[in-house]
């Protein structure tokens, strides 16, 4: 995105100050008289303090402060190592790998080690075992949420008029900066988040009778997690308090165990049948502890200890467990007509004492079409299967205690004291979504040509939703299971080796997805639950898709007079410069009509190639953030280039409201900031060489492979902002749902360009 | 066989695992309790009566925005928002969103804060005897201040008449547990809020303690109350309430402080302090120190500045002026300067003020006569006395010692005053304009259908 050049920003702010002292009959420019009081004197008033040493009337400082915000060359480094081996009865894997990848932003970059090791044993005909164990170390140089102001993304809100530094050589600050000049934080904090995860697991099989085993696995994932953070004396955060720190540990400990039995009994004639029948348990165990502190003697000194004031520091703890049990009977007729049947009943403590329990049955039946007799010869269809499938699954994707009624501590004037948080729901129990699918596999020319294809219809009910009541009742939302929602659609996966030799092979994959979401149902009388932000347009509407943009459409300028119009009726035929008073419309989906997927390989000799290309269709994208940057104007962030086609007198046409300062004139959340996020990109373009059998059986290797790896260097999109490919940042929290903020671009930083050569060895 | 020995430790396993797993299902959270057990002692109720204070000292009631509402909506352009943050802006504007987040979240915070002092009141009974007058009063003082203030803010100003049919706010007297009835309600009219509001804190003034700590005391209540009736334009109940509350509070050492600028900035209460709102470095929000304050003093980038016009208003010598100083670009008033200080909320400054007023309009002279309550005030920021006051210069003494204190727009109210534009100065908004109230907030409308919508939006 371009942002407006210091002439441009000049030019434009005058402007909105000269049309605000016009609209209130004042004419600074041509009668003196009117100047001192003028909207447009403090203007450049403002210019002046954002100039800091340099003048702003003779163009001398022009910076560019997104280009400040990136990382010049972000660069990526991976090495893996791996060996296997072992015997008849014992077998081993093991690998290591390092990672290295600089962030697209300046201040954040990602290290990584990680080890794996696998190992089976079997002790007799009976009994064997094994274990898995890996262990990785991340350290990450970490950035705040995209909406703080030390996030250098927001470094496209300063003034292009003001200096980096001053003439001490310096970085500036404000009030010379418009807000806060994060660079700062570059040169004068730190903040490095350390996690260390272990995932063992053990598992031992027993054949405790002819055709029965037992197999009984305990895992454990171990998280813990340190976020260390130091802001200095000259920061944003720190400088009123002579440097704030921050020490924070994160511990998740899951431990989980499934015990089960496997029937498969040897039948006469043409039958198969396997059944196994088991149980499940999960539990999680969330632990937090953090302390903060401030008055550092020197910003060299940046541990807690050294903190002569501790302002904050609480211990939390949370924890969920899980228990299932399952059964599962598969059966096989001839080898081509499939039955399959399972059920599980799954408790979660996540539902109050009565509803803690779901029962989850399945069912498929399948037919192998090509192992008939009437295609079995068949010289060009070498496999077809129709398959079909019915059932249900549970989701209890929610806080830890949302049923119940809860009072949290809360105090004043340093007493304790205790205050609600969540009203009650002791009804609550699981999500449930009834599936059906039916399916096609096939290949043709021995496989030369395979795919699939699947249409299913999902229909969830009971949706585990934030609801919002009367805050009367002294609550914003309650948990409540309401609604239905229906997804249905198609999916195709099609490979086909398009050319193949002993020297040269071209292999393709495409895949294609089409899925339709539509919100059928909330709770009774209900047909809505609005954005639960002024900010944002996401909401929840019946026979809409979940997620849906809701909001004031905007309709463009009044040519006659520069005000932003929205459209006052739902047929669109009539406007209004009143937002209040404007129509609430749908405004677009953020999920897309269709997704695919291209890949091809090309193999010659000992040489890969290999790229990939992604798109994505029909969806939209908010820019949550178009309010500040491109606003015509309306404050002093900097504004897009695109700002410069305002409305500057009566008959001009254009989508860009007049400039009026400290007047939002269309800054508000709208359709103005939604636009088409469809693209196609070039995800991934690679080039590998595997190293010939004789170097590798010198080097006494089992095969070695150098790359290199280009990640997203092609882009195409209409999109406005920065990415398409928008990662929104949870923003949900205990008054929105989850999931809930879709296609919303917040100063999201863009994918980076990355390039990188690699190495694996396998020994 | 060996497979009978582990068959039946597996069997054994799976049926222990069976029967703990069942209670591994039955959690508790570790920071939060049930809300029975919140209720159930006379300890624990006391705790939720300092929850009920720390939702009342919430950023978006006491702990500061109410206060910076009032100011915004009252610029009179004598002070101008420049900050990034557009929901005041549109206060200043006179052209505030339904969906504004600050009206939205402020409505929140109230609801939340009366729930909680009628749960206090619903469970009474169980606190000891001898503590019920404290804890009751306590609890009627900031349900009776809670609604005052949405009353101003989301309904027509009292004086504007009609107070039958004007529409207030909800008025919610008994707990929530549960949303009955999908928790649908109606607005009450004006009338009926300030007649509960002065219900709420006559009883809360009478069951209080003289003098309380930092909490809701006897005086505190006489002082809000006093307020209150001003609002309604009740001159002799104002008088009389300011007047009790000056006898009261005076009987405890309150008293002005000599140096007008040592009221200001102060961690604890001072002897001018009637009611603040507790802040320190554990729980450090104020809002009006967020938005008046300047970076060097942990505030965001001086987002109010004062303008010259409000500085004309001063005579020359007032000590008053020395709250202003030039930082972050442009002027600021100290009174808000420094981080971790308490909001104040009421100074007995302001019921001599209010007496002064109230005695003159009714002719009275009760406690003192309006020139020496108007005197008292001047004096202490150098000013020479007065030989004799109108009614203009009584409230234009009563403007500047409570300037940028959250008062402005209240008392523009009542005295059916007009806010000039900021920006065009031949616009300007009469005390009952629409646009000088707030929306009920979208969010509340479409989950209650019975609200109907303020004029003007």
């Amino acid at each position: 995105m371009d942002f407006l050049n210091a002439s441009q920003y000049v030019e434009l702010f005058r402007e909105a100050g000269y049309n605000n002292d016009l609209a209130a009959n004042k004419d600074p420019l041509n009668n003196p008289l009117d100047y001192p009081d003028s909207d447009l004197q403090y203007v450049e008033n403002r210019l002046d303090q954002y100039a800091g040493h340099s003048d702003w009337r003779d163009g001398a400082i022009n910076t560019n402060w997104q280009d400040q915000a990136f990382n010049g060359g972000a660069g990526v480094t991976n090495v893996n190592f791996s060996a296997s081996g072992g015997d008849e009865k014992t077998r081993f894997y093991l690998s290591s790998a390092y990672d290295k990848q600089d962030g697209i932003l300046i201040r954040n970059d990602f290290e990584r080690i990680s080890g794996r090791l696998n190992f089976d044993h079997n002790v007799s005909e009976k009994f064997r075992f094994g274990a898995n164990f890996s262990l990785t170390r991340t350290v990450t140089n970490s950035l705040p949420s995209d909406n703080q102001f030390n996030s250098p993304m927001q470094l496209v809100a300063l003034a292009p008029i003001s200096p980096i530094r001053d003439l001490n050589g310096e970085l500036t600050d404000r009030p010379t900066t418009t807000y806060y000049n994060n660079l700062i934080d570059s040169e004068n904090s730190s903040w490095t988040t350390t996690s260390l995860r272990n995932i063992n697991s053990i598992y031992g099989e027993l054949n405790v009778a002819k055709n029965l085993t037992f197999r009984s696995e305990f895992g454990l994932d171990n998280l813990v997690q340190n976020d260390d953070r130091y802001f200095g004396s000259r920061t944003a955060t720190g400088q009123s308090s002579n440097g704030y720190g921050s020490s924070r540990w994160l511990k998740i400990a899951t431990y989980n165990t499934n015990n089960f039995f496997t029937y498969q009994p040897f039948l006469q004639g043409p039958h198969k049948l396997e059944a196994t029948l088991g149980m499940s348990f999960q539990k999680s165990e969330n632990r937090f502890t953090s302390v903060d502190g401030q008055e550092f003697p020197l910003d060299g000194l940046t541990t807690l200890k050294s903190a002569a004031e501790i302002v904050d520091g609480l211990s939390t703890l949370t924890n969920a467990s899980f228990l299932s049990y399952f059964t599962r009977v598969n059966y096989k007729l001839d080898g081509k007509y499939l039955l399959g049947l399972s059920a599980r009943y799954d408790g979660s403590s996540r539902f109050g004492k009565s509803e803690k329990y779901g029962f989850f049955p399945a069912g498929s039946l399948g037919w192998l079409v090509s192992e008939e007799d009437f295609l079995k010869d068949n010289s060009y269809l070498s496999y077809f299967k129709v398959r079909t499938s019915f059932g249900i699954t549970g989701n209890a994707l929610i806080g830890d205690f949302d049923h119940m009624g809860l009072y949290e501590p809360l105090p004043y004037g340093l007493s304790p004291g205790l205050s609600p948080t969540q009203i009650a729901n002791p009804n609550l129990t699981w999500e449930t979504t009834q599936q059906f699918d039916f399916g096609l596999e096939f290949g043709f020319f021995e496989d030369r040509f395979t795919g699939e294809v699947d249409f299913y219809n999902k229909m969830t009910r009971d949706l585990l939703l934030l609801v919002p009541v009367p805050a009367t009742t002294g609550f914003a939302t309650q948990r409540q299971n309401i609604g239905k929602m229906q997804n249905y659609g198609i999916e195709v996966l099609l490979n086909s080796i398009n050319y193949s030799n002993s020297n040269l092979v071209w292999k393709s994959s495409f895949n294609f997805a089409r899925n339709i979401n539509r919100v059928r149902a909330l709770s009774k009388d209900q047909s809505a639950i609005p954005p639960p932000y002024s900010s944002y347009l996401n909401g929840i509407y019946v026979d809409q898709p979940m997620a849906v943009f809701f909001g004031p459409k905007y309709a463009g300028v009044d040519p006659a007079n520069g005000d932003a119009l929205y459209f006052k009726d739902e047929a669109q035929t009539e406007t209004t410069s009143d937002y209040n008073t404007a129509a609430r419309l749908f405004l677009g989906s953020p999920n897309p009509d269709f997704i695919g997927g291209l890949t091809n390989e090309i193999s010659y000799k000992n040489l890969d190639l290999v790229f990939l290309l992604q798109g994505v269709y029909g969806n939209k994208i908010y820019e949550a953030a178009g309010g500040y940057y491109a606003n015509n104007a309306n404050w002093f962030d900097n504004n897009t280039v695109a700002q410069m086609e305002r409305w500057q007198e009566p008959g001009d046409l254009t989508d860009v409201p007049q400039a009026r300062l400290g007047y939002c004139n269309g800054c508000s959340a709208s359709s103005r900031y939604i636009s088409d996020g469809s693209y196609l990109r070039l995800k991934t373009i690679s080039l590998a060489y595997n190293f010939p059998e004789e170097w590798n059986e010198k080097l006494k290797i089992n095969n070695a492979k150098i790359y290199i790896i280009a990640q997203n260097m092609l882009t195409f999109t209409k999109y406005h902002g920065w990415d398409p490919e928008v990662g929104t940042e949870a923003l949900s929290n205990s008054f929105s749902n989850a999931n809930l903020f879709q296609g919303v671009d917040l100063y999201s930083a863009p994918q980076a360009k990355t390039y990188s050569i690699g190495l694996n060895l396998g020994f | 066989m060996p497979s009978k020995v582990f068959y039946i430790p597996i069997i054994l396993c799976l049926g222990f695992f069976t029967l703990s797993c069942n209670e591994q299902l039955d959690l508790k959270p570790a920071q939060e309790i049930d809300e029975l057990t919140a209720l159930e002692s006379d300890a624990n109720i006391k705790r939720v009566l300092i929850g009920a204070y720390a939702n009342l000292r919430k950023s978006d009631l006491w702990g500061g925005r109410i206060l910076l509402y009032s100011e915004m909506l009252a610029a009179n352009n004598e002070i101008r928002w420049e900050g990034t943050f557009t929901q005041p802006r549109e206060m200043l504007n006179k052209s505030i969103l339904t969906n504004n987040t600050f009206v939205t979240d402020t409505w929140l915070s109230a609801y939340n804060t009366i729930n909680i002092t009628n749960n206090i009141l619903d469970a009474l009974a169980i606190v000891k005897e001898e503590d019920q007058d404290r804890v009751k009063g306590e609890a009627l003082f900031i349900r009776g201040v809670v609604y005052f203030e949405l009353a101003k803010l989301y309904g027509l100003p009292y004086v504007s008449g009609n107070t039958d049919t004007n529409l207030a706010i909800p008025l919610i007297l008994t707990p929530s547990r549960g949303v009955k009835n999908n928790g649908v309600i109606e607005r009450q009219s004006v009338e009926q809020v300030y007649q509960q509001v002065i219900e709420d804190l006559t009883n809360a003034e009478q069951l209080l303690p003289e003098t309380n700590g930092i909490f809701a005391s006897s005086y505190a209540a006489s002082a809000i109350l006093s307020r209150v009736y001003l609002q309604v334009g009740d001159f002799a109940s104002a008088r009389d309430a300011a007047n009790r509350s000056i006898d009261l509070a005076s009987a405890y050492d309150k008293k002005l402080m000599p140096d007008y600028m040592d009221v200001f900035n102060k961690e604890s209460d001072g002897p001018e302090d009637l009611f603040t709102i507790q802040v320190n470095s554990q729980d450090p929000e104020n809002a009006m120190h967020l938005f008046y304050s300047t970076p060097e003093f942990g505030g965001r980038d001086g987002d109010v500045s004062i303008l010259q016009n409000h500085l004309n208003l001063y005579e020359a010598g007032d000590d008053r002026l020395l709250q202003y100083q030039e930082r972050a670009g442009g002027i600021r008033t100290d009174k808000w300067r420094d981080q971790y200080t308490n909001v104040k909320i009421i100074r007995l400054a302001e019921l001599y003020l209010t007496r002064a007023e109230a005695n003159f309009r009714e002719g009275s002279s009760v406690g003192a006569i309006p020139l020496d309550d108007i005197n008292r005030i001047r004096t202490r920021v150098s000013l020479p006395e007065k030989s004799n006051i109108n009614l203009e210069e009584i409230l234009k003494e009563r403007k500047l010692e409570l300037a940028h204190e959250g008062h402005i727009l209240h008392d523009l109210k009542r005295t059916k005053g007009a806010i000039v534009d900021n920006n065009n100065p031949e616009l300007s908004y009469s005390f009952d304009d629409p646009k000088l109230i707030f929306p009920i907030p979208l969010r509340e409308l479409s989950a209650n259908f019975k609200l109907i919508q303020n004029p003007g939006y």
